[in-house]
């Protein structure tokens, strides 16, 4: 099972970085990062899986799934790094690369949002 | 004076040719025609259209396209073993199957998105970055919804149409059967709001109710985009359209009823007050004249009852696609909440579409609702005498 694989690495990494950080190693920083690029690197073909699911459910009858999926990567891969520059202990790098991806979600959102109020005005002016 | 003794003496006239020719043909059970003026005149069968039948084919010919395909008869003979429980039950099985079919793809994309939605707001729990991520999977869904039509809009839209269209159809038909019956204020009070329904439909319930509910489903669309600012704005167009459609419902289906209850006392005294004095009147063929006339409104009587019963089934015919539609909608958007409510999200979306379609099913309910009352005083007025 691979979430045995994934608490295991997560526990040694979580083990090893806390005793680093006590002893005063500057390598410890460096094993809470390499512990949160195994543990996405173990998720990353559950998450690909999950994706291709939810391609598959919509289908080719919602064009907008790949804008969600594009936004949901950008998110996630966002965020991992944001925790990845915390555990650096680079906060101004965290907050730079959050405000990066939330551009990012808002630039792949633009025609989505254009549609949505396209179809909203379309559906105001429905009965009229 | 003269001119009485000259309308009794058309009407006896009248009524003694009719009676005369019913009695030729032996045709109470199966009486479909009145009296032509040929008929009237010579006392002959006249084989030429009846105007009353003429305006029934009339009605039939210009039917929407929805009911093309659809088996309707007035044949008071074989009507009553064409709908029979198989016919109905018949109908609403293709109907449910059709809505069913439909609505599976655009709940379950619904659904995806909802749950893709939670998932990219909790694993990106410590920033905006999920919050806008989540944001835009929430457009998304509300775009899959008036996309892929959970919300049957044009439906409703087009049932309107069609109710309109069979309202102006069936006027006609109604006052050529209600004054063949002799109910020539029941003719006049139908006529009446046959042209009411048809105003309330076109000016109320296009004009205003379903613009009302459209707006309402803008305003849910776009505060996907601003969530929580827009929530109070959706929500009161809806509740504005629920009380149009109720009030106007209610008041015209209690004046039509009392209309209805009135003129059809006044057909009643008036005949029967006509019966009496032929009778009086003529101490031999009084009473044969009475029995004619009698027999000619009952003849007219069964055709109209044979109408009425087409025209309450094409209410239900009509009213059903949107009605199955409405209802599947809000049972479906009812599992979907359910479901994202077992992961521990609430989707204000759903429960707002929810509230869409429960105010479409409040309009269409009681659009129809004033054309079923309209046509089931039609089919009960019984013969006069």
């Amino acid at each position: 099972m691979d979430i045995l694989k994934i608490c295991g690495a997560a526990i040694v990494c979580a083990l090893s970085s806390s005793l680093l950080k006590k002893l005063g190693a500057p390598v410890a920083s460096s094993v809470a990062v390499a512990g949160i690029v195994l543990l996405l690197s173990l998720s990353l073909p559950k998450i690909a899986d999950a994706a291709a699911f939810v391609k598959e459910t919509a289908g080719d009858g919602f064009e907008y799934m790949s804008i969600v999926l594009k936004v949901t990567a950008v998110a996630l891969i966002s965020e991992a790094s944001c925790r990845i520059a915390e555990a650096s202990g680079e906060q101004s790098l965290s907050s730079a690369l959050g405000a990066a991806g939330k551009i990012e979600i808002i630039y792949l959102a633009l025609p989505l949002l254009h549609d949505l109020f396209d179809g909203a005005s379309s559906v105001a002016s429905l009965s009229s | 004076m003269k001119a009485v003794a000259l309308i009794s003496a058309v009407i006896i006239v009248a009524g003694a040719s009719q009676g005369s020719l019913a009695d030729r043909y032996n045709e109470y059970s199966s009486y479909d025609r009145r009296v032509t003026v040929t008929e009237f005149l010579t006392g002959e069968p006249d084989d030429g259209e009846e105007p009353y039948l003429e305006d029934v084919e009339g009605f039939f010919s210009s039917l929407p396209d929805s009911l093309s395909g659809v088996d309707l008869t007035s044949d008071p003979a074989t009507a009553a073993e064409k709908y029979d429980f198989s016919y109905f039950s018949g109908i609403m099985k293709d109907k449910v199957r059709g809505a069913l079919s439909r609505f599976v793809y655009p709940f379950l994309l619904l659904t995806v998105l909802c749950l893709v939605s939670f998932l990219v707001k909790n694993l990106c729990a410590s920033g905006g970055v999920g919050r806008a991520a989540a944001t835009v999977v929430r457009c998304a869904a509300a775009l899959s919804a008036i996309s892929s039509g959970v919300v049957p809009l044009r439906e409703t839209q087009s049932f309107l149409a069609d109710l309109s269209t069979v309202t102006g159809a069936s006027a006609p038909a109604c006052a050529a059967l209600l004054v063949a019956g002799g109910r020539v204020s029941g003719a006049a009070v139908n006529a009446t709001y046959l042209a009411l329904i048809s105003t309330l439909i076109e000016k109320i319930f296009q004009g205003v109710v379903l613009p009302l509910i459209a707006s309402s489903l803008a305003l849910i669309t776009v505060e996907c985009a601003y969530p929580g600012h827009a929530v109070k704005l959706s929500s009161f167009p809806l509740t504005v359209a629920k009380w149009i459609s109720v009030v106007t419902a209610s008041v015209a289906s209690i004046a039509l009823g009392a209309q209805s209850i009135l003129a059809s006392s006044a057909d009643t005294v008036g005949v029967k007050t006509l019966k009496l004095a032929l009778g009086s009147a003529l101490p031999l063929v009084g009473g044969a004249v009475g029995d004619s006339v009698s027999f000619i409104t009952a003849g007219a009587s069964s055709v109209k009852g044979a109408f009425g019963v087409t025209l309450i089934v094409i209410i239900f015919i009509l009213v059903l696609t949107p009605l199955v539609y409405l209802l599947l909608g809000r049972a479906a958007l009812g599992i979907t909440d359910a479901v994202c409510g077992a992961v521990g999200e609430d989707f204000p979306l759903l429960k707002s579409l929810s509230g869409v379609l429960g105010a479409l099913t409040a309009a269409v309910a009681s659009a129809c609702a004033v054309f079923l009352v309209l046509a089931v005083t039609f089919t009960s007025y019984g013969a006069l005498i």
